[in-house]
């Protein structure tokens, strides 16, 4: 809402960015206001004022130290102890400066808060490492371990009055601040063991098993996970013809188990001080019932094949992986009274490959040309969701066009939004006014996956004495992304897409009669009914191909060769990052910008920042 | 040499039996619990609880939905206001998710709190204590129904995955048997003890005052049961009939005021028509300046500020002349009028609704006035209501609203009022120029069609700020007239043939989280779609659709 590019995006393309630079004047009573179009607004801010009249800045100390003790009982046996603590305190304080909108401050408002991290973890682990006889060799664990994290912290705030004093930023200035405090404290202690047994250097068995008990758990608090794996390495263990110089092959079996997060499972009451006695309320999620610790059971297959004296290698992985009950944070039906809740799910695959590729063409004394290749492909399916439930819309994305939902017998991360009413013949049908009709269903109508189909990247090195260059191309394919920019700039009338149709136009589509619409009707209100800001526009209007291919990196980069006593050799090197697209489905925007990249939130961008590339010099010494 | 072997294994014993402590999860509940959780509930944490409860019934009116409800809709919609938004009318469309919010508050941020209390309430048989939710539940779902129709409300079950909607019917049938069950709950604790007290100042409407919540009890049942009665004349005849047997709203000493001084935290929280003065929304309507100016009504400047704060920029003397004057603007001008200097030059609300007042103005949840008209309405209709003439009702509506907002004022005006001949006039609101909304004056009048008019456009008077009660009226009587809007940017209300926004579409939240109740919900609109143009099952108007139909 107050971002900067949100702000430019609804400004009236009538002003020049440079009328609005100076986004500061003192009034009669010295008082430091906002220079802007629309005095007294509070629907629109100057992008400057938004910029820069809400610092926020965040500092960060942290101190790692790690203990580690090894005693060799004999010389195949030996016991380890290991201990490390992490502690970090970060701040954080806003100034929010007087004159700004939508921040109902007084005379400014002020936040201070302080976080406090503390994380201790401990292992023992007793190790056997032992040749059995001149075939078999046996290196086996078993430890324990035990992991507790701690965080605190104080957030205060000048309070919904803010400052006394007009931009005096300081909670003693605060009319009535606020202070309130949080907690979160997780242990997880674990026992495991694994034992490799290999069989001259050509068979390796490997057979880890782990047990974890974590405070986030309903008692017993307990899950179990083991995994199997087998290495061969072909080419020691037959003959190969001469042109293969190394084949290695693997399989494997693993299940990873996973825990909650902290305190999700409690159905807690909070309080407040608000109104004469102070307030309790239930909290907005319902606690997962009958919560389960996600499991991931994967199969893996894979093989590593080297060439010509390896000048030609290739590293292959298949896949294939099932997590059972992983926990989705869901809308819940308003009327069961929570805002969201939790869900186990039933069982989501994902089967893929990955190819590694390496080639060395030339291999000279001053001239050398390398290429490495990559290459993944992952597919994912909802195979099972929950008894009662086929669909959920995952809560992370909001204010996007679409709704991201898992459904069930469909890919992860599906996007859907409203769609045009349309006959059989799929032609848009109109209302009494001339305007399409637009299904009233947030998901009416599928737009695609906000995953790629598969990715790809290739470098190139080329060195030449002590000059070297090399370049990555990617190439990413499939999926797509909405577009809430364009459809708040349509919605505004500043964008490329509200300038059809000004001086009225036929929208292309049938009455509710069947015959062909003849009513003309305007962009202004044709916008209204098609666009929007969040989550009420037509999606296919504001979808893209996510499909790119850009040049990710390029560096060219020499080295100076000293051999001296303090130092050997420098190099240097030009660096250039997102250099350019050689294709890019998105347009405008980066694909890769969106919204939330950690999360679900990569359906699309709002008003997301213009993408930019970066160039550096890195200077490397070697001592 | 064998020595030495044994100390290490008594070391390895040693660190295994360390190893073996750590699996210890005794403190693991602890961990979990963050101490600013409470766990579990009982009678101590009730006033609390209904605070919160209370607090969030009243958010259709506070900061928080102001902008994102109230003003978007009942507010203009009802007649008070026209709006200084030039896009009010498509976010009622498309901005769906801001009246999505105000459909979800009432379950999941008022009613989980309010379901705890009837269950704590229930249990330790605290029956004052649960009759008072019970009202407070009906009183929060009833607009709401209001609103959607059918909604979730006899399933109300926070174990469940999926809640079925009932029809309006069945929702106001249970809401009639609960205001019974509440009234004679109360009345046998008042008969225990006259000076009962629930909640205390966990209550922030009446300090836990068990008559007067007996007395809204009594009154809003009233109130649903003329909201029926042109769907079911006899059941709404048997409810407010049954309804006045008991004590109801009588004085200013009852009207219901939700206080918003004590409130702290989030600004969403605070009065939401305070909040929205800085934000051009809600200007005087024409229909209230034909009203108010014609009627040379004395709650007028305490409704509306005279034009002038604001000053528009414009010379034109079509405006400049509104210059001090209350003067409505018009519902859905055209937008080539409606402009940030064209809505300048018009009422914005009262000084008690002035920007800063959020905390300072309490919020009006109910009034006295309104239950002598409800009483004069069931008169005329020639129900028992428990005596007086349609005539002295109406007067005494009429003089309670009216030392309700000016306290101090002189008798003499209160009784000139009365019987003023004065009717509506023409509100100057250039470019259209309409003619006086209505010809009735307050005087009560001999012509029986005339004496309900005027009953209406009184108590749509004194209802005000409360819009919501006023929307529903209106929709249910077609009174008082108001000017119909000038444009519709809403392609599902053709103005031309008299349609008007009836209700709201069920929400997107119920569509993606339980779509097959929904689809059953849509069934109990009587075969009409799920638009904003569909009437409600007591809204015997059909506006355009099929009615009456199966609801």
């Amino acid at each position: 809402m107050f971002s900067p590019m949100s702000q430019l995006l609804r400004m009236p393309r009538t002003i020049r960015v440079d009328d609005i630079e100076n986004y500061v004047y003192y009034d009669d009573n010295y008082s430091r206001k906002q220079v802007t179009w629309a005095p007294g607004s509070t629907a629109v801010v100057n992008p400057y004022w938004a910029k820069y009249a809400r610092e926020y800045s965040q500092k960060r100390n942290s101190l790692n130290t790690i203990l580690s003790l090894r005693y060799d009982l004999t010389d195949y046996l030996y016991v380890q102890l290991r201990g490390s603590l992490y502690s970090s305190n970060r701040s954080n304080e806003e100034l929010i400066y007087n004159d700004t909108p939508y921040v109902n401050f007084g005379k400014g408002g002020y936040n201070l808060s302080f976080y406090k991290t503390q994380r201790l973890v401990g292992d023992i682990l007793v190790g056997f490492d032992k040749n059995l006889n001149k075939d078999f060799h046996l290196n086996m664990l078993i430890g324990a371990e035990i992991n507790d994290r701690q965080d605190k912290n104080l957030v205060s705030s000048s309070g919904t009055d803010g400052l006394s004093v007009e931009n005096q930023f300081g909670l003693s200035f605060g009319i009535t601040p606020t202070t309130e405090d949080g907690e979160s404290h997780i242990q997880k202690q674990g026992i495991y063991g694994t034992a490799q047994l290999s069989f001259r250097d050509m068979l390796y068995l490997d057979v880890t098993g782990r047990n974890d008990w974590s405070s986030t758990l309903p008692a017993p608090h307990s899950f179990f996970y083991p995994s199997i794996g087998l290495v061969g390495i072909i080419s020691e263990m037959i003959e190969l013809p001469s042109w293969i110089s190394f084949c290695k092959l693997r399989a494997s079996y693993a299940q990873v188990g996973n825990d909650a997060k902290y305190a999700i499972i409690n159905q807690a009451f909070e309080a407040n001080a608000s109104g004469p006695i102070g307030m309790i309320t239930l909290s907005k999620n319902r606690s997962p019932q009958n919560l389960i610790p996600e499991k991931t059971k994967s199969w893996e297959f894979g093989g590593e094949v080297k060439f010509l004296q390896n000048r030609i290698g290739i590293d292959f992985t298949y896949y294939i992986s099932n997590t059972y009950n992983q926990l989705l944070k869901i809308d819940a039906p308003p009327a069961v009274g929570f805002s969201a809740q939790y869900l186990n799910s039933g069982n989501i695959q994902n089967k893929g490959v990955e190819l590694m590729l390496t080639v060395s063409p030339f291999k000279e004394k001053d001239f050398s040309w390398d290429v490495h290749a990559q290459f993944s492909m992952n597919k994912n399916i909802v195979k099972e969701l929950s008894e009662t439930m086929k669909k959920v819309t995952l809560t992370d994305v909001k204010d996007m066009i679409g709704l991201v939902q898992v459904r069930e017998g469909e890919p992860f991360g599906q996007i859907y939004s409203r769609g045009f009413v349309r006959n059989e013949a799929g032609e848009i049908i109109v209302d009494d006014l001339g305007y399409p009709m637009v299904n009233s269903e947030p998901d009416s109508e599928y737009m695609g996956n906000m995953n790629y189909d598969w990715q790809s990247g290739l470098t190139n090195t080329f060195s030449y004495k002590n000059w070297n260059l090399s370049f990555l191309i990617d190439l990413n394919w499939g999926g797509i992304r909405m577009s809430s920019t364009e459809s708040t700039l349509q919605l505004y009338g500043n964008g490329k897409n509200s300038l059809y149709g000004r001086e009225g136009f036929i929208f292309k589509g049938v009455k509710q009669d069947g015959s062909i619409n003849d009513i003309t009707i305007t962009a202004q209100n044709y916008a209204k009914v098609v666009a929007g800001r969040s989550n009420a526009g037509v999606g296919e209007l504001f979808k893209y191909d996510a499909t790119n291919s850009r040049l990710r990196e390029l560096s060219l980069g020499y080295t100076f060769e000293f051999n001296k006593k303090y130092i050997k050799n420098c190099s240097i090197s030009l660096v250039g990052r997102n250099l350019f697209f050689f294709y890019n489905g998105c347009k405008w925007f980066d694909p890769d910008m969106t919204a939330n990249p950690d999360n679900n939130g990569r359906s699309g961008e709002n008003s997301a920042l213009p993408y930019s590339r970066t160039f550096g010099v890195n200077l490397k010494l070697t001592l | 040499m064998r020595n030495r072997v044994n100390k290490k294994n008594v070391k390895i014993w040693y660190l295994l039996s360390i190893l073996l402590l750590f699996s210890c999860t005794n403190k693991f509940e602890e961990f979990n619990t963050p101490k600013s959780q409470l766990l579990s509930v009982g009678r101590a944490e009730l006033p609390g609880l209904f605070s919160s409860a209370t607090t969030e019934a009243m958010s259709f009116q506070m900061a928080v939905l102001a902008a994102k409800f109230y003003s978007i809709m009942p507010m203009h919609l009802c007649g008070y206001t026209a709006t200084g938004y030039t896009n009010q009318e498509v976010n009622i469309l498309a901005q769906g998710s801001f009246i999505d919010q105000t459909y979800e508050r009432a379950f999941n941020k008022m009613y989980k709190n309010l379901r705890v209390i009837l269950e704590v309430t229930q249990k330790e048989q605290m029956k004052a204590h649960y009759a008072i939710a019970l009202v407070l539940k009906v009183y929060t779902f009833h607009r709401h129904t209001d609103i959607w129709g059918p909604i979730p409300y006899s399933e109300l079950d926070e174990s469940k995955e999926q809640i079925k909607f009932d029809s309006q019917r069945d929702v106001y049938y249970q809401m009639f048997d609960e205001l019974r069950e509440a009234s004679l709950l109360l009345e046998d604790e008042l008969q225990k003890n006259p000076n009962a007290n629930a909640y205390g100042l966990g209550d922030m409407i009446y300090e836990g005052n068990v008559e007067k919540w007996l007395r809204f009890c009594n009154s809003l049942r009233l109130r649903l049961a003329l909201r029926i009665s042109n769907i079911e004349p006899e059941k709404a005849k048997l409810e407010a009939e049954s309804a006045a047997t008991g004590i109801m709203l009588e004085t200013n000493e009852h009207d219901g005021l939700f206080q918003t001084k004590d409130l702290t935290g989030s600004s969403q929280y605070g009065h939401g028509m305070c909040q929205m003065q800085q934000y051009l929304a809600d200007f005087m309507s024409t229909t209230m300046e034909s009203y108010m100016v014609g009627y040379n009504d004395p709650r007028i400047s305490e409704y509306w500020s005279p034009v002038g704060s604001l000053q528009g920029q414009s010379n034109d003397p079509n405006f400049t002349s509104n210059m001090g004057g209350y003067h409505g603007c018009t519902s859905g001008a055209s937008l080539e009028w409606l402009t940030s200097d064209y809505i300048r030059w018009h009422s914005l609300t009262g000084p008690r609704f002035a920007d800063g007042n959020q905390r300072v103005t309490p919020i009006n949840v109910v009034c006295a006035a309104e239950t002598w008209f409800l009483k004069a309405e069931a008169a005329w209709k020639g129900w028992n209501v428990g005596g007086g003439t349609v005539e002295e009702l109406y007067n005494k509506g009429i003089e309670t609203s009216i030392r309700q907002w000016c306290p101090t004022i002189d008798e003499k005006r209160i009784i000139d009022y009365i019987n003023s001949l004065k009717v509506p006039i023409a509100p100057n609101n250039y470019p259209y120029n309409d003619p006086p909304v209505a010809d009735a004056p307050v005087k009560f009048s001999s012509n029986k069609e005339q004496q309900y008019e005027q009953i209406m456009i009184q108590k749509w008077l004194a209802n005000y700020p409360d819009a919501l009660e006023a929307y529903s009226e209106l929709r249910r009587t077609r009174l008082p007239k108001i000017y119909a809007k000038k444009t519709s940017l809403n392609a599902n209300i053709n103005i031309s043939e008299g349609q008007m926004i009836v209700r709201y579409p069920f929400p997107d939240i119920e569509k993606t989280t339980q779509p097959e109740e929904v689809q059953k919900a849509i069934s109990f609109l009587g075969g009409n779609p799920d638009l904003e143009s569909t009437p409600l099952w007591w809204d015997t108007h059909s506006n355009g659709h099929v009615k009456p139909g199966n609801y």
